[in-house]
């Protein structure tokens, strides 16, 4: 996964304000949110992102992976990310 | 109208647009508008545009000795350039082209270039010599080389209501439609003064954000008395609902309520990023609601309860 091309986002306060260039949209992200983002422009696989989040956050493992995995698809059809070819990934997953 | 390329919905030959600023001036007179982000200086003029422009912005003129920070030069076009459209029912936007170092703009009767090369640099390019038709294209062409400028320097032009309580600015930013016009005419009820209910300009001066008057309003008629620029003392993203309400906003829904609102750079993608990193210093300490209003003076009872 990578961010859409058109999208910038920056750190406010620990929250991230997303702008979607094409669409002229700009939506802010609380930290959680701005944390996935974060994790999704350092990391391109699911599997590293939910394994980042199940080390910075206390919660139950389920829970967290219900969590991302909604946000992310969330994060996919709003266009602020998708879904790079497997060419392209640096990572198996 | 769905162009497919830039221009093409205003002008019969696009990829005629002009490449430089340069041609034929209308005239050899010019004016110095002391505008935020300025002083602007217009020249070369007809005489009849000169008087159109001084009639309505005689109150932001400055002597003609004064050293303009942006020059635009105003060159002929011909009518033939321009496609004639029906403008019945028609809702008027400009067609922009994003450059790193120009921005084309097209639009009825007028071609627009800004240009960076060391410094902003502007050229209008207008068909039309008759008082109230050029002063439209005029005014179009200098909302926008204000909100570059503005961007520039630090600052941004804002779509918002702007409204002047005890010496304080007060900032309400939203879209068409959003009820600025309306907040506008409660406030002049409440005893307020009006500075815009379109456009305002905020800058940062010595770390503080203020907000300072430009010529540019939409129903409301701007009132015109007292000083240009206040201390901005809070800002409230107007939204819609049924009853006198304020929410306390993050500082990124603030920033990201006035980006939204801060029209023609922020969808510039070589220009945006300064867009974001001058409402980000701007909004530091910045106190910012979510204001939804009834139609009734008594929302400024809340604001002001919230504002001290």
């Amino acid at each position: 996964m990578r961010l859409c091309k058109d999208v910038r986002y920056r750190i406010i306060d620990g929250e991230a304000v997303v702008v979607r260039q094409d669409a002229g949209e700009v939506v802010v992200l609380n930290p959680v949110g701005a944390r996935v983002l974060d994790l999704v422009r350092e990391l391109d696989a699911v599997t590293r992102i939910l394994d980042g989040m199940m080390r910075e956050y206390d919660a139950p493992p389920e829970s967290i992976e219900r969590d991302v995995l909604g946000f992310l698809q969330e994060l996919l059809d709003t266009r602020v990310i998708d879904v790079m070819e497997s060419s392209e990934s640096t990572d198996v997953a | 109208m769905s162009p497919t390329h830039f221009g093409a919905a205003y002008l019969e030959y696009p990829d005629l647009f002009p490449a430089r600023r340069a041609g034929e001036l209308w005239g050899p007179h010019r004016i110095v508008l002391a505008l935020p982000g300025g002083p602007y200086g217009f020249a070369g003029l007809a005489e009849v545009q000169r008087d159109a422009v001084l009639d309505r912005l005689q109150a932001y003129t400055a002597e003609d000795s004064v050293e303009p920070a942006v020059t635009c030069h105003v060159f002929r076009a011909a009518p033939s350039d321009f496609v004639e459209i029906d403008t019945r029912g028609w809702e008027y936007s400009l067609e922009f082209d994003y450059g790193p170092r120009v921005v084309r703009v097209a639009g009825m009767s007028l071609m627009g270039l800004l240009e960076w090369t060391g410094s902003l640099e502007a050229a209008l390019f207008s068909s039309v010599e008759d008082g109230e038709r050029f002063y439209g294209a005029f005014e179009n062409f200098l909302r926008i080389l204000t909100a570059y400028r503005l961007v520039e320097r630090g600052g941004a032009l804002v779509h918002s209501a702007g409204v002047v309580d005890r010496g304080k600015a007060h900032l309400f930013p939203g879209r068409s439609g959003s009820g600025k016009s309306t907040l506008s005419r409660l406030s002049v009820e409440a005893g307020c003064t009006v500075l815009s209910d379109d456009l305002n300009a905020v800058t940062l001066r010595d770390g503080k954000t203020w907000v300072e008057k430009v010529p540019f309003s939409g129903d409301f008629k701007a009132q015109r008395d007292g000083a240009s620029a206040y201390p901005l003392r809070a800002v409230f993203r107007l939204e819609k609902g049924e009853a006198n309400a304020l929410r306390a906003l993050t500082r990124a829904e603030s920033l990201a309520a006035l980006f939204t609102c801060a029209p023609t750079v922020n969808v510039d993608p070589h220009r945006r990023d300064a867009l974001l990193s001058n409402l980000e210093q701007m909004t530091e300490h910045l106190p910012s609601y979510a204001l939804t209003f009834t139609r009734s003076r008594s929302v400024w009872d809340l604001v002001r309860e919230h504002t001290g």
